[in-house]
C-alpha cells in the first residue's frame, strides 16, 4: 500500500515535470521568448521531444527502481523523485541554451494609464488575518483544557495513518505545532502582500496567487491547529492529507490554464535578463516578481535588493522553526 | 481631448527613459489632459509599470517639478499644480526649439511624409494646445 502511494506520488512528480513546456505561453518555450509558431517548427519539435524524452527515461528508471528494491532501501523513495527532478533542471537549461539562437525580444513600447486611483487590496486579503487567530484560539484552548491533555501523545503520522513521532505534555511539546504554524502563516501572509505590491498590475496571475497564498496559510493554521488539539479531540489524519492535495491541485490546475492563456499580456522582461530561463536579473527593472518562464507563478527579480531580503528570511524561518522543535 | 491621460516609452529608443517619460507627461500637461490638482501614480506604480528603474521615473517628475508643472511633498506623491505662465521665451531659447524642430521634421522628410502633411500636423497640434 504505501509502496503504490510513494509509485504514484513519483509518476505525478514526473508528470509535473514532463508537463513543463505546456506551463508557459506558447510563446515562451525553456525560458526563451520565440516567435508565435516555433513550436510546430522542426527546431521546436526537436527540443521539446529532446527534453520529454531525458525526463521520461530517468522518470521510468526510478519506477521501475522504486517498485524492486523501494521496499529494501529506503533512500530510494527519495532518490528516484529528486532524479528526475534534476534530469528535468538540466534538460530544461540545456534546452534554453539551444534555443537562444531563435530569441526574439519582446516589444520594446510600453504604456501606462496615468491614473492615480489608489489601488485597493482584494477582500480576501483580510481574510489572512484570520489564521493566527485560529492558532491562538487552539491555544487558549489547550492552555485551559491542560490537565486533560495526556503525558505523552503523537504528533507526527507516517504515510500509513500510524503515529511515528511522539512529545510529552510540555510548553514546548503542546505549542511546538502552534508556533511552527504562526511563523509560517504570517511569512505566507508577508509574501502575498509582497506579491501584490512587488507584481505589476498587469500580471494575470497576481490576484490568484494571492488568493492561493491566503488559502495555503488557513491550510497551515488548520493543520497545525488540528495537529496541536489531537491530544484533545480526535481528529481524522485523512482530511488534512486530502484538503492539503485540494488546495495544490485545484488552484495548480487554474493556475495553469490562466498563465497559459494566449490572451493575457506579452512577458515584457528582456531575454538577455533571464538565466537558464529560470533566474531573472535586472536591476533597471522596479518589479520586485514577475511572471515565470519555467512554469507557472512568479520569480523574483534578483536585481532587486527586497529579493535578497525575501530569500534571506526563508533561512530564518527554517533556523526558527529548528529552534521551537529542538 | 477625450481618453484617459496615458505616457508611452520605447526602450529602444536612443532617447533616455526619463526624458521620455517627462516629455510624454509634458504633453498631457500641456494639452490639458492631466488638470492641476490631480495627482500622479507613485514613482514605484510608473517604474513597476514600465519596467524601469525607480530612479528613472523620480528624476522625470523632478524635471517637471523643476519647471513648475508638479508639486512632490514627501509622502504624498506627484500632484499637478497651477503653473504661471511664463515670461517669453529668450531669443536663444527660440532657436533651440526651431533647431529641434528642423531635426524631427527633417527625420519626418526622411521618412516620406509630405512638407504639406508635416504643415498640418504641426498645425492640428499647436490648435489642440490653444483650445
Amino acid at each position: 500500500m504505501i509502496l503504490a502511494i510513494l509509485l504514484g506520488a513519483h509518476l505525478l512528480i514526473s508528470v509535473l515535470i514532463l508537463s513543463i513546456p505546456n506551463m508557459t505561453r506558447s510563446e515562451i518555450l525553456f525560458g526563451v521568448v520565440v516567435p508565435i509558431d516555433f513550436r510546430s517548427s522542426p527546431e521546436g519539435r526537436r527540443a521539446i521531444r529532446t527534453y520529454r524524452s531525458v525526463v521520461a527515461i530517468l522518470a521510468i528508471a526510478g519506477l521501475f527502481a522504486i517498485a524492486l528494491w523501494g521496499h529494501e532501501f529506503l533512500p530510494l523513495l527519495i532518490l528516484a523523485p529528486m532524479t528526475t527532478v534534476v534530469a528535468g533542471l538540466v534538460a530544461f537549461v540545456w534546452q534554453n541554451q539551444k534555443l537562444k539562437a531563435f530569441a526574439v525580444q519582446p516589444p520594446p513600447v510600453r504604456e501606462l494609464e496615468l491614473s492615480a486611483e489608489p489601488e485597493r487590496l482584494p477582500w480576501f486579503v483580510w481574510l489572512g488575518l484570520i489564521p493566527p487567530l485560529i492558532l491562538l484560539a487552539a491555544a487558549l484552548y489547550l492552555h485551559a483544557n491542560w490537565n486533560s491533555i495526556p503525558p505523552r501523545f503523537p504528533v507526527h503520522w507516517g504515510l500509513d495513518g500510524n503515529p511515528n513521532r511522539w512529545a510529552d505534555r510540555s510548553f514546548r511539546g503542546v505549542y511546538a505545532p502552534l508556533l511552527i504554524g504562526a511563523e509560517l502563516v504570517v511569512w505566507l501572509f508577508g509574501f502575498a502582500l509582497a506579491i501584490w505590491y512587488g507584481a505589476r498590475q498587469s500580471e494575470p496571475l497576481r490576484k490568484p496567487i494571492v488568493g492561493f497564498l491566503i488559502a495555503t496559510q488557513w491550510f497551515f493554521a488548520l493543520t497545525m491547529a488540528g495537529i496541536s488539539l489531537g491530544p484533545l479531540i480526535h481528529l481524522p489524519v485523512a482530511v488534512f492529507a486530502l484538503s492539503g492535495i485540494a488546495i495544490i491541485l485545484v488552484p495548480g490546475i487554474y493556475l495553469t490554464r490562466k498563465a497559459t492563456d494566449p490572451r493575457g499580456p506579452v512577458d515584457p522582461t528582456p531575454n538577455e535578463c533571464w538565466k537558464g530561463g529560470m533566474i531573472y536579473n535586472n536591476p533597471n527593472d522596479a518589479a520586485l516578481f514577475v511572471a515565470r518562464r519555467d512554469g507557472v507563478g512568479f520569480t523574483s527579480n534578483m536585481g532587486n535588493p527586497w529579493s535578497w531580503v525575501m530569500l534571506g528570511s526563508l533561512p530564518v524561518l527554517v533556523a526558527i522553526g529548528f529552534l521551537i522543535l529542538l | 481631448m477625450a481618453g484617459a491621460p496615458r505616457i508611452r516609452i520605447d526602450l529602444n529608443s536612443p532617447v533616455s527613459a526619463t526624458r521620455q517619460i517627462a516629455d510624454g507627461l509634458r504633453v498631457e500637461l500641456v494639452e490639458g489632459r492631466l488638470k492641476p490638482g490631480s495627482d500622479l501614480p507613485s514613482v514605484r506604480r510608473v517604474a513597476m509599470e514600465l519596467g524601469v528603474h525607480f530612479n528613472t521615473v523620480a528624476e522625470a517628475y523632478r524635471v517637471l517639478a523643476a519647471e513648475g508643472w508638479l508639486d512632490l511633498r514627501h509622502g504624498r506623491g506627484a500632484r499637478v499644480v497651477e503653473r504661471p505662465t511664463p515670461a517669453t521665451a529668450t531669443r536663444n531659447e527660440v532657436a533651440d526649439y526651431r533647431q529641434r524642430l528642423r531635426e524631427l521634421i527633417s527625420q519626418m522628410r526622411a521618412r516620406g511624409v509630405s512638407p504639406a502633411k508635416i504643415a498640418a500636423e504641426l498645425r492640428s497640434l499647436a490648435e489642440g494646445l490653444n483650445s
